[in-house]
């Protein structure tokens, strides 16, 4: 490739993400004309593509919400108690130097802990506060690494859904899955600050913010019997999987085929973190409009080297390397990990939407219709 | 209206001016913003918020001077706020985080390429998307502006409010990696002198 064609090729995919002027005017002249009537945003922040999308889908599907309070309990609420998977009401909050943040719920498993938040504060139309810290923690001194953000603010007619000028509402996503099995109750503690950039280019912050809560855990199942899979005289290992309400993840490893690159695998859908020393972490939630893996498997599609000095092609080795996982919850005893407890096996399992066979377990029904409006699946 | 109607008339607040700049430079400055976003919805929002800043700090544009490097000086700076607060909170968008959508489709290729030049093609499409998600924000946009806007380094340096040597530095990290995905370009740092 020459720089010719990288300028060729970077027109060329900028005119296929982007094929048509697409008319922003409508957007722009509603955030302009007043701070009441300026279009709905969201974010969406962190690597774990699958999560949050459907979430905030789902959010934006409850339909006529005149408070932010009732979106951020029916949406979660419409689909958790009924199938065993419920989340934690706070209602706590907290105010410092004009901005008021409240935790609204949150929601734990062997995956993943999120917490549904929202910032109320002098912010001007289309501004939103940031997070520029943020720590969770529990009694015993572990602390989840955030994953993700995703959120909204400002008001739509057409998402028929309304926050009030200076308002935003997000949910945070952590992980949890190196913790797992976790106990049936966790006491938390979260502690954020806020970071507003103003016109000026200068950045506020505020807090610390420290809340202290307790919330219950949805358990799931661990498989620790590491499976290996065998294709084009690779190896690989899937050495542990957490399979939870809130999604699949798996470390895989594998010897690199040539020490001399950088190794990556490429799973059929889902998302791909290095863990080092040949290991990687692999998510994934089956979803709408992504290409998903085999029911109730994890499918490593290749094996990626990467030349670190630059100067040799990268090598693809074609797999698949296929790991069966049980989604169905009606996994044979003989198939659960070996020297497993009982204990990791919940007795919610089949209560639960991801076990019951539902493949798109936080998506409600109308979840489609939405996304020509404003938001990609 | 022309470009200096258009922003006299926005310059005197009237939404109508602004419509026009709008309407005449929003492809641009959205493709620009997909490119270093890798993600429509961000660009999006990062081009929305370029253009509120606009309407916000109108006063400020000296309007001799072309306002579509004005508007893309905004449009970076949204754009690397956007990717900066992804990538600053949260660990796993970091540039060794590999992402596996491919909104890259495999149907375009040169006006008469055969089958398998296409197929070579989309191919080499789709392992550019893939090392670009790589980059850091910063390699990315100067990448951006030195192939696909084919601005010289002093332009990019003062888009980007930092040194050439910064945008040089920048360019080389980019090239680098983007090697040893891609493979070796014939000359790189050919089109890389300062044509300033």
């Amino acid at each position: 490739m020459d720089e010719r064609e990288l300028s060729r090729w970077l027109r060329e995919i900028a005119e296929e993400g982007i094929p048509r002027s697409p008319d922003l005017w409508p957007a722009i002249r509603e955030r302009i004309a007043s701070p009441a009537s300026r279009k709905a945003r969201r974010w969406r922040s962190g690597g774990w593509l699958a999560w949050g999308i459907p979430l905030l889908l789902m959010a934006l599907a409850i339909g006529a919400v005149a408070s932010a309070g009732d979106l951020w309990e029916s949406f979660v609420l419409s689909r958790g108690p009924k199938e065993g998977l419920s989340v934690q009401l706070l209602h706590l909050e907290q105010e410092q130097g004009g901005y008021r943040v409240l935790l609204e719920w949150a929601y734990a498993d062997w995956n993943a802990i999120r917490i549904g938040y929202r910032v109320q504060g002098p912010l001007d139309p289309g501004q939103r506060a940031a997070l520029s810290e943020v720590l969770l923690s529990d009694e015993a001194g572990r602390s989840f690494p955030p994953e993700m953000e995703e959120g909204v603010l400002g008001a739509s007619e057409a998402m028929r859904m309304a926050l009030p000028p200076g308002e935003q509402a997000s949910i945070l996503s952590f992980e949890s899955w190196a913790h797992a099995p976790l106990p049936d109750l966790l006491r938390l503690r979260l502690r954020l600050r806020l970071a507003i950039d103003l016109p000026s280019g200068v950045r506020e912050e505020r807090g610390p913010f420290a809340f202290d809560f307790r919330i219950p855990v949805h358990p799931g199942v661990i498989r620790e019997d590491r499976q290996t899979a065998v294709a084009n005289g690779v190896a690989v290992t899937m050495e542990r999987a957490v399979i939870a309400p809130s999604g699949v993840r798996a470390r895989i490893c594998f010897p690199p085929p040539d020490p001399r690159r950088i190794w990556r695998p490429l799973p059929d859908g889902g998302a791909v973190r290095e863990e080092g020393d040949g290991c990687f972490r692999v998510f994934f939630f089956p979803r709408p409009g992504v290409a998903a893996p085999a029911p109730g498997a994890l499918r490593i599609l290749e094996l990626i080297g990467v030349d670190p000095r630059g100067q040799d092609e990268p090598l693809r080795l074609p797999g698949p390397w296929v790991f069966p996982l049980d989604l169905s919850g009606s996994e044979a005893p003989s198939r659960r990990s070996s020297g497993m407890p009982d204990a990791h096996f919940s007795d919610h399992r089949p209560r639960h939407p991801v076990f019951g066979g539902d493949p798109y377990p936080f998506r409600p029904d109308g979840v489609q219709e939405l996304s020509g409006t404003s938001i990609r699946l | 209206m022309d470009e200096a109607q258009a922003v006299e008339r926005w310059q005197r607040g009237d939404p109508e001016g602004l419509e026009a700049l709008v309407r005449a430079y929003e492809l641009r400055a959205l493709r620009t913003a997909y490119l270093i976003l890798r993600d429509r919805m961000d660009a999006e929002d990062a081009v929305q918020n370029a253009f509120l800043r606009a309407w916000e700090h109108r006063h400020r544009f000296d309007p001799r001077r072309p306002f579509w490097p004005w508007l893309l000086r905004l449009v970076l700076r949204e754009a690397l706020r956007l990717a900066g607060r992804r990538d600053r909170r949260l660990p796993a968008s970091s540039p060794s985080f590999l992402e596996t959508e491919d909104p890259v489709e495999s149907t375009w290729g040169d006006p008469h390429p055969s089958p398998e030049q296409m197929a070579e093609q989309a191919e080499q499409r789709r392992r550019l998307w893939q090392a670009l998600g790589l980059l850091s924000p910063t390699q990315r946009t100067a990448i951006v502006l030195r192939y696909y806007h084919e601005l010289p380094e002093k332009e990019i340096a003062e888009l980007m409010g930092c040194t050439t040597g910064t945008v040089k530095h920048y360019l080389y990290e980019g090239r680098i990696r983007l090697r040893g995905i891609l493979g070796s370009p014939d000359a790189p740092d050919r089109k890389g002198e300062d044509h300033g």
